[in-house]
């Protein structure tokens, strides 16, 4: 579905943001695109979709390059950026208006999304609140059925409840022939959603690898505070006492902890990078 | 179905965009109208004589230049920046239908609409303030659309503009138009002087120039020909340019 290679992105030749990324993302799974605020998620996904080019490289949508922005290419393709100015049109209109532009736009599917996220379907959307905004073009993108699904924070404005009720419809929309990408910092948001975890850190992809592999190759739980371990890849202290990751050991399997592995990857401690690239799991292709 | 213009991807387009924006336009429209009432209507009940055609002319140009340069700044706006863009650059349709969308609604559209304001300003004036109605500006009769031409090449640099600023695209466009005619105009000026030896009295930019002791210095009519297709040249390469500001336009 999308290929990258080599990608090298920067909005100055003198600051790169993204350096010889390599990335491939097939239909059917849900992708976690995770990161520090300004680690470069949204840039990446803005290469992605085709509103940046990359400046050496090629990221492509089905072997066509996305910053062309053939219709045929953006047919099958929506991007919800993290911030959206709505047109001053009802949710009703927005779907007469714009669905048409998505051959698989499923209008009675946009009205039950709407439902379902307790959203008014006549009332401009320019009088609803951020939240309520963002909750239409949720179900305006779930609706549209197409094969790339990228969501941008899609969680920043949403109340609890909806979080919970996002997670569900988007788990309901995923089908086989659907690849739906989500970037998020608040690495909860994404708890027990994704099927893959794409880390991104200092301008590179650090992970990128399925919840089972990892599930299989990490173990996560509580280690005794004060005893040295010296199987323990990462540790951090919580309210439930200090939680470390550990090496799987191939017969007990653990859920994986995403705020505990993205903690591991991303700070000083490279010790979790280092294992799973030993195991070659690192910048290899998810398949 | 082509991947550069589609009629049923256009009519789609335009209707999205009609159906979003229509109230705007009317709006705009209604206040143009009123506008164009006030002006016509306070030159003439000062003056307390219909207007003459050369006037309605001036005005008529005067305007159009003024409202079509803001209109136009707007049109592309959508794409350059802001929290629209995205949405807007990743719309099922192609690059080339939605830059013909916002040349058509700036250009022909808004023309016939600025004309039909103006002529029922116009008529309206002529027989509610005038002390008697007189003859409305002959704006078909075989002549050129007062300001026509440079209304094309102030098209092609507002609708530049308007992809080319993020922000403020009217004001910005403005700026620098102006600041380039000065720049041109002393370039011109200063190049010409020193080309003749110290004795130039004004130059006008591709115009004439006046020479002291020697009276003034015009084109040769062939060349005055090709003058006159400038502006309109200068549009068109606006107009290309605008159009792969959008192909080319990054987030």
């Amino acid at each position: 579905m999308v290929r990258i290679r080599n990608l090298h992105f920067g909005y100055s030749r003198r600051v790169p943001q993204l350096e010889d990324l390599r990335l491939d993302l097939v239909r059917g799974r849900i992708y976690g695109l995770l990161g520090k605020n300004g680690a470069g998620k949204s840039t990446l996904l803005k290469n992605m979709v085709g509103l940046a080019f990359p400046q050496a490289g090629t990221c492509e949508i089905e072997g066509q390059a996305a910053s062309r922005r053939l219709p045929a290419t953006l047919e099958d393709l929506f991007f919800l950026p993290e911030d959206v100015q709505a047109p001053p049109v009802s949710a009703t209109q927005l779907a007469a208006s714009t669905g048409v532009f998505y051959p698989r736009f499923d209008t009675g599917a946009f009205h039950t999304y709407l439902r379902e996220l307790d959203v008014p379907a006549h009332a401009r959307l320019t009088a609803l609140s951020f939240g309520q905004q963002k909750k239409v073009f949720i179900a305006f993108a779930l609706a549209t059925n197409t094969g790339l699904l990228v969501l941008d924070e899609p969680t920043n404005g949403l109340d609890i409840p909806s979080k919970m009720q996002f997670r569900k419809l988007v788990a309901g929309a995923l089908g086989e022939d659907r690849c739906i990408v989500i970037s998020t910092h608040q690495v909860r948001d994404l708890d027990s959603l994704i099927d893959t975890v794409l880390v991104l850190h200092e301008r590179r992809i650090v992970l990128s690898e399925t919840i089972d592999a990892l599930a299989e190759k990490l173990y996560f739980g509580p280690v005794p505070a004060g005893t040295a371990s010296p199987d323990v890849l990462y540790a951090e202290p919580s309210v439930r006492g200090q939680q470390a990751i550990r090496p799987g050991d191939g017969e007990r399997y653990t859920k994986v902890d995403l705020e505990l592995l993205f903690n591991a990857l991303t700070g000083p401690s490279q010790a979790v990078a280092t294992y799973l690239t030993h195991l070659h799991l690192q910048h290899e292709p998810v398949r | 179905m082509s991947q550069y213009v589609n009629l049923t991807r256009f009519g789609r387009l335009a209707r999205k965009h009609l159906s979003e924006h229509a109230t705007g336009y009317a709006l705009g429209a209604a206040v143009l109208l009123g506008g164009l009432l006030v002006l016509l209507g306070f030159l003439t009940y000062i003056q307390h004589w219909p207007m003459s055609e050369s006037m309605q002319a001036a005005l008529f140009m005067l305007c159009l230049l003024g409202a079509g340069s803001l209109f136009t700044s707007t049109v592309l706006a959508q794409f350059g920046a802001g929290r629209q863009a995205a949405l807007a650059l990743t719309l099922p349709a192609s690059q080339l239908e939605k830059f013909l969308l916002a040349w058509l609604l700036s250009l022909p559209v808004f023309l016939v609409v600025f004309v039909a304001d103006f002529y029922l300003a116009d008529w309206l004036v002529m027989h509610l303030v005038s002390p008697r109605p007189g003859p409305l500006l002959p704006l078909l009769d075989g002549h050129e659309v007062p300001g026509l031409r440079l209304f094309l090449t102030l098209h092609g640099l507002a609708l530049f503009g308007s992809i080319f600023f993020p922000r403020l695209a009217f004001v910005k466009t403005a700026f620098v138009v102006l600041g380039m005619a000065v720049l041109v105009g002393v370039l011109n000026f200063k190049v010409l002087n020193a080309w003749l030896g110290g004795s130039l009295g004004m130059a006008v930019p591709f115009g004439a120039a006046g020479v002291q002791g020697f009276g003034p210095l015009v084109l040769p009519e062939a060349q005055e020909r090709w003058l006159v297709g400038l502006p309109l040249a200068l549009a068109v390469l606006l107009w290309a340019a605008a159009y792969a500001r959008l192909t080319e336009k990054q987030l």
